[in-house]
């Protein structure tokens, strides 16, 4: 009968001593399972918000700066500040507006257009910033590659309303049309305005401009994407829901669009015409942590031209660290006190039960049995007893943190949102976080309050929260734990094994 | 006969101070195999703490113990416990969640000394040989009487095969006829097996039936070896 054996007879032939050491472990351990798996939930969300949404710096132009020629967004420029130690990653794209012959625009809710003529947005990266912003959604097909990146290859992501509504599908193609006009004949009827100019109102003839080219340009569709609706609250208070501005935008790579541009440009040229053409360029620089944000600035804003200058949305990354940092604050705390409750609680029942124990410590070591061996004896029952009470309280701890926690993180999410409009704050506190980069370029139609709906809301952290049980919040939970219930139980037993077999038994 | 177990010369005394209260003074015996001694004495008189000091469940402040003629020391305390010498205890000292076959299998267990294979059925022999039939033997000790649980002790201790086989007050708790009964076990022990066993009592009906009576007073033997009522 090895030691084991007599550790598993006394748990089950003790069965009420066993179920009160189980019933205490078990409520222990739930209170450190819970506060270990808030805890890892919260750096968890914390690292998926920054994963997600990134802390993102853009360049944005600075009017009040520009007095003569408007500042251009360069790729070269964007690939030098990119190579900051800061950065994450980053990425540029080229926005540019043209038609798509037969393709008809979805009326959104806002914004119907109705030409046919679509956002052509481009991009650097094979995941797209509004995918992993989470504004689109891949639904069907795929992103262009890093080799349809590097050669520019005609590729395109349309949203799935588009597809519906024009019939159009992975591997169809869609060909956008540019005509090239020369307008140098067309005479405009002046009027003479108040003061010293001036102004063509209407072409007096010939009534159209001479056609120089019409372009045509031919892309194939690789991948359909949905649109999340965008919330926002408007000046009632009332959360309105509406399509997102992303549905008529087309999905490119840079070069793409470069190329088109660069053929009209060169035609124009040779035609000796305005091209009239006016790109946007938008970057967007991920940083590796929000705390890099001043740090980065300072150390790029020597790359800038005059009028240009860099955004970042780390302040309003706070508005939500602050309340998850406090939320992960209290688990550690909580944590932490009931580590020391349960080496003390644990510690006075092993040795309370021990007082009973000790008969047999003494008997045991009577015939002979060597400590190590009654050591071994009793860690088995209590750590078997643990072992099953832990591992029970993994899942329950976890769940019951999974409800407990959210609402305490909702709460004090909510809080903060209070504070912060209470502190003179027009706008939902999460300013900026999840802004994509056509939508911060200005060329779509902007909703009334558009600034919110790029926003992080409580509603979206509280998506993102969640307590779930990976391979290291488990492992955590059984060595916190099963090392408490060791230590607590080692120490009375070493205690009454440095006696001598007489001063036990006689 | 050569001795099984002698001491040399030993003192045991608690420190009070700057004097020393003497419980054990400068006591010296030799015991042999097949004999059935008694140490006979009144409460106080050191008799426990002389059985304690040989069975190892103490150490003494000085003098020596010496199994086989080798110091218990050398042996190791544990080692001892486990392999020389077998201890029977006024209270039983069973493990009361467990079947008195189980009790003597833990000894077993515990002890290197080579022991037959099949080690239950070994139990179970040793268990009838003290009077304790298998329906009992199954029973958690705890429901046996206080005879039966002496018995138990007695198997456990001699499991072991060992050839000293040591009993405090064995029949302190017990009426005459289960007296009788648990040292005509120790007699046979001696007799019969070839065991040294040494008896601690103050039962003058148990020393009248021992083969050699040893008389402690105030830590002294006043070793006749005979009983004189």
């Amino acid at each position: 009968m090895n030691v084991f054996k007599r550790g598993l007879i006394s748990i089950v032939r003790r069965p009420g001593k066993s179920a009160i050491l189980f019933i205490l472990i078990l409520v222990l351990s739930n209170i450190i399972a819970g506060a270990i798996s808030v805890k890892n939930a919260l750096v968890n969300t914390e690292n998926a918000i920054l994963e997600k949404m990134g802390v993102e710096v853009t360049i944005e132009y600075n009017w009040l700066d520009i007095t003569d020629a408007t500042p251009s967004i360069t790729p070269e420029m964007v690939e030098t500040i990119g190579q900051s130690e800061y950065v994450k990653e980053y990425d540029y794209s080229t926005t540019y507006y043209m038609e798509a012959r037969g393709v008809k625009n979805y009326y959104s809710d806002y914004y119907y257009d109705g030409n046919g003529s679509f956002t052509i947005t481009g991009g650097r990266n094979t995941t797209l910033q509004d995918v992993r912003s989470g504004d689109i959604t891949i639904k069907e097909g795929r992103t262009y590659t890093r080799e349809e990146i590097e050669s520019g290859a005609p590729v395109l992501l349309i949203s799935d309303k588009v597809a519906q509504l024009n019939d159009l599908s992975v591997g169809s193609s869609v060909t956008f049309l540019y005509t090239l006009y020369d307008y140098s004949d067309i005479v405009y009827r002046k009027y003479a305005a108040e003061g010293d100019f001036d102004i063509p109102v209407l072409p007096i003839e010939p009534w159209e401009p001479k056609v120089i080219k019409t372009f045509e340009f031919e892309f194939k569709i690789i991948g359909i994407f949905s649109a999340k609706p965008m919330r926002y609250t408007d000046w009632n208070g009332n959360i309105v829901e509406t399509d997102s501005p992303l549905l008529n935008t087309f999905y490119t790579v840079n070069k793409a669009i470069n190329a088109c541009i660069n053929e009209i440009r060169k035609e124009a040229q040779a035609a000796g015409v305005p091209d009239n053409i006016y790109i946007n360029t938008a970057a967007v620089f991920i940083l590796k942590h929000p705390d890099y944000v001043e740090l980065f600035e300072s150390q790029n804003k020597q790359h800038l031209p005059k009028g240009l200058v860099f955004k970042n949305n780390a302040k309003s990354f706070e508005s939500i660290r602050t309340p998850m940092a406090n939320v992960e604050w209290i688990a550690e705390i909580v944590m932490w006190v009931a580590v020391g409750a349960t080496v003390l609680i644990i510690s006075l029942l092993v040795t309370l039960f021990l007082r009973d124990r000790r008969h047999e410590m003494g008997i045991y070591l009577a015939l002979g049995a060597r400590k190590g061996a009654i050591v071994t004896q009793i860690l088995t029952e209590v750590l078997v007893v643990a072992l099953i009470a832990v591992t029970l309280s993994v899942f329950t701890g976890n769940l019951l943190a999974s409800n407990m926690s959210a609402t305490m993180l909702e709460n004090q999410l909510t809080e903060e949102q209070k504070n912060e409009t209470d502190g003179g704050r027009d706008v939902i506190p999460f300013s900026d976080i999840g802004i994509s980069s056509s939508k911060s370029i200005g060329i779509l139609p902007v909703p009334i309050e558009e600034e919110d709906t790029g926003r992080i809301t409580t509603e979206d952290v509280m998506e993102m929260y969640k307590v779930r049980l990976d391979l290291k919040t488990v492992l955590f939970i059984y060595l916190i734990g099963m090392g408490s219930v060791l230590i607590s139980t080692l120490v009375p037993i070493i205690y009454t094994l440095r006696l001598k077999p007489r001063q036990i038994l006689m | 006969m050569p001795n099984i177990l002698s001491v040399r010369n030993l003192n045991y005394y608690y420190q009070d101070g700057d004097t020393r209260r003497f419980i054990l003074r400068d006591v010296s015996y030799d015991f042999e195999r097949g004999r059935f001694y008694v140490i006979l004495g009144e409460s106080g008189s050191g008799k426990t703490t002389f059985l304690s000091m040989i069975a190892a469940l103490d150490t003494p402040k000085s003098g020596e113990i010496l199994f086989e003629g080798v110091d218990i020391r050398r042996i190791g305390y544990e080692n001892y416990r486990r392999n020389k010498a077998g201890m029977v205890f006024q209270s039983y000292n069973l493990i009361p969640y467990m079947t008195a076959v189980e009790n003597v299998l833990v000894a077993m267990s515990i002890t290197q000394n080579k022991l037959p294979a099949d080690k239950k059925e070994t139990a179970y022999n040793l268990l009838q040989y003290v009077g304790i039939d298998k329906a009992k033997a199954n029973r958690t000790v705890n429901k046996l009487s206080g005879g039966e649980q002496q018995r138990v002790a007695i198997a456990r201790a001699v499991a072991t095969d060992v050839d000293l086989i040591l009993a405090d007050e064995p029949t302190g708790n017990l009426d005459e006829e289960t007296e009788a009964g648990i040292v005509e076990i120790f007699k046979s022990l001696a007799h019969d097996y070839n065991k040294c066993v040494i008896v601690v009592t103050h039962s003058s009906e148990i020393a009248a039936q021992a083969d050699e009576v040893i008389r402690l007073k105030k830590g002294v033997f006043l070793n006749d070896g005979q009983f004189s009522g």
